[in-house]
């Protein structure tokens, strides 16, 4: 077995330094961000500005959203974790409608439960687009759907994989935060869709 | 004959559209969108069998639409609809739509031979008939499938290797089928379409042929729908094109493929998708009501005529899609009603109160340059947050300039007051949760 020379084995112990302190100070951050949110006070908004009224089909969206790729449907933005890349936060932008649902219910759920780790690489919103094959719009043309944790959860995996950004399985906490145990936050999850599905998906509408 | 196009020259659009109100969920067509109660049948007997018109879908009814707007309605006779869509008909031959269940979906085929249901284990879509009773559609837009009229067996042609899906299947020839192919593109998920191209395939060769050569840049999508053969035997299709992350409709272009080349007809003046050639007519669905139901047009050269509501190859507008219906968190129970306490729920801080909703500016690189813009637009200095005290708000090491909405106020009023006081700044304001 070759031996690592001793500038080489310097290098290499110096590396692990770093590493230590990186996840440390991303520890460190973590927790701050997790105490943020029960230090300052957060808790659910349910009520009707919080958890709004869901619609159903393609009139319903345009009731409640406005039209498909309107000048407001990006006009709401939140920070999520691992939204551009594995570890790698980025803004996600959808419709005012929903802001307090996702960036205060569903964002502040996860900030407060220290479970940043459990979302994964990529998470998007808004974003004008037509579904595969058809003349309807995609639902995020409305700012009114976020897809989560995307790169384990492709479109056409019939299950949904729990494991998050930091390597752990954390089960269904991701779903569950999104669409609740009945009645939740009422997003409608693509895993629940009769015919491809889509487990990263997660609309605020259905029939449509 | 050389076809002339409406809007080739002047746009004029002369659509004689009656006040129709969008149909909400249900099996009622729109006011005065079909003419009487369907007591007839689209049996062997009908025009549907005999593919006479142009095939059109009104809820459960399917209407035939003739050349100067006569419009002959019957009822499916086929198993109970869930939600009938994408229907096209062939002058003797006959009428294909799909019935579209929960799950898995018919295809139903009406000729002078009678009905026919081809069940099938996934989705189907676009259906399309060949001169000699061949009928082709797509399944679970992986794979076309073709049923031969001579023997009544199906075949499954899987799309093009490394392709994403395939669609709109249109006869091109004895023994080809051009088809939509979404091709992937770097980066992308694959989740909702970024970009086509026709595809040819040879069935004599099993083999797939490329045809045309968009492009995708990521952001940009160019997407292709509704390919229809003209009298000519080439192609018609329009063609959209957007940028994903813009908060602009896509535009419409209408194309032709002749002879393997592929060349720009026109901008088109909005949504609108081609419907078919019959009786050496051009039909188009138009959307005509910005968002309402769809409607016939047919291509009278100079002007569009309206031949009333119905939708062909487009997807239904006001109809649920019974895909998209059912399954754990789909109940109705809070569909129409405000959010709340609801009997069972464990939420230990089930207050509903005021978030702390704002307006943001931002972000900036360091304090002191948000603390610059803040004194230029008069905001105080505690209106300063990092992500630290902002983490779902400001990225980390950012930092954002927020006018906090008072309670009760709308969030949308107020970013559109904020962005017209500092129009400078518009373009970096949303609406966030601090």
């Amino acid at each position: 077995m070759a031996r690592i020379s001793s500038g080489r084995a310097h290098s290499h112990r110096a590396l692990y330094v770093l590493m230590v302190v990186v996840a440390f100070l991303v520890g460190i951050s973590s927790s701050a961000e997790a105490g943020h949110w029960a230090a300052s006070g957060w808790s659910h908004d349910h009520s009707s500005s919080g958890i709004p009224i869901r619609p159903k089909g393609f009139s319903g969206l345009n009731n409640r959203f406005g039209g498909a790729c309107n000048s407001s449907a990006d006009d709401a933005v939140t920070w999520f974790p691992s939204a551009l890349d594995r570890n790698v936060g980025g803004y996600v932008y959808y419709h005012p409608y929903l802001a307090v649902n996702v960036g205060n219910n569903i964002r502040g759920h996860i900030g407060n439960d220290h479970k940043e780790g459990a979302v994964d690489y990529g998470v998007y919103g808004y974003a004008c687009r037509l579904k595969t094959g058809g003349t309807q719009y995609s639902v995020h043309s409305w700012g009114a759907a976020v897809d989560t944790n995307t790169a384990r959860n492709p479109y056409g995996q019939t299950y949904w994989s729990g494991v998050g950004a930091d390597g752990l399985n954390h089960g269904n906490y991701i779903p569950n935060v999104w669409k609740g145990p009945n009645p939740g936050h009422r997003f409608y999850w693509g895993l629940n869709f009769s015919g491809t599905k889509d487990p990263h998906h997660f609309q605020y509408v259905t029939g449509y | 004959m050389i076809r002339r196009f409406w809007f080739a020259g002047v746009v004029l659009v002369v659509l004689t559209v009656s006040a129709i109100g969008a149909a909400g969920p249900g099996r009622q067509p729109p006011p005065g969108c079909l003419n009487s109660v369907s007591t007839r049948s689209a049996d062997e007997e009908s025009d549907v069998a005999r593919g006479r018109g142009l095939a059109a879908l009104v809820e459960d009814t399917i209407v035939m639409v003739r050349e100067g707007g006569d419009r002959q309605e019957y009822r499916h006779a086929g198993g109970p609809p869930e939600l009938l869509r994408h229907i096209s008909s062939l002058d003797g031959v006959g009428t294909a739509y799909v019935n579209d269940r929960g799950g898995a979906d018919a295809v139903v085929l009406v000729t002078g031979d009678g009905l026919m249901e081809i069940q099938e284990p996934g989705e189907a879509a676009h259906p399309a008939l060949s001169t000699t009773g061949d009928l082709a559609w797509s399944l679970d837009m992986a794979s076309l499938r073709v049923r031969s009229a001579a023997d009544g067996t199906i075949s499954t042609f899987t799309r093009p290797e490394g392709a994403l899906a395939v669609f709109s299947p249109v006869f091109t020839g004895p023994q080809e089928i051009t088809a939509v192919v979404q091709e992937p593109v770097l980066g992308d998920s694959g989740h909702d379409d970024l970009l086509n191209n026709l595809w040819r395939y040879d069935i004599a060769a099993a083999s797939w042929t490329r045809l045309t050569d968009f492009t995708s840049d990521g952001d940009r999508w160019s997407l292709i729908r509704t390919p229809v053969l003209d009298e000519d035997g080439s192609l018609l299709f329009v063609r959209l094109e957007a940028l994903w992350s813009a908060t602009q409709p896509p535009t419409f272009e209408l194309w032709r493929l002749n002879q393997g080349s592929a060349s720009k007809v026109s901008d088109l003046p909005g949504e609108m998708f081609l419907a078919g050639v019959s009786e050496g007519r051009l039909y188009w669905n138009v959307d005509a009501d910005n968002g309402g139901e769809w409607r016939v047009a047919e291509d009278r050269g100079s002007r569009l005529e309206d031949r009333g509501c119905g939708s062909v190859a487009v997807d239904p507008r006001n109809e649920l899609d019974p895909d998209l219906v059912g399954g754990e968190g789909s109940d109705p129970a809070g569909d129409s009603s405000p959010g709340g306490s609801y009997p069972g729920e464990r939420h230990p801080q089930e207050i509903a109160q005021a978030v702390g909703l704002a307006v943001k500016l931002g972000d900036f690189s360091s304090r002191r340059e948000a603390e610059a813009v803040g004194a230029a637009v008069a905001l105080d200095p505690a209106a300063l947050v990092n992500h630290r005290m902002a983490p779902g708000a400001v990225a980390p090491g950012a930092w954002a300039l927020v006018w906090r909405i008072a309670e009760g106020a709308d969030p949308q009023t107020e970013l559109a007051r904020l962005r017209a006081a500092f129009p400078q700044y518009a373009e970096r304001m949303w609406i966030t949760v601090l």
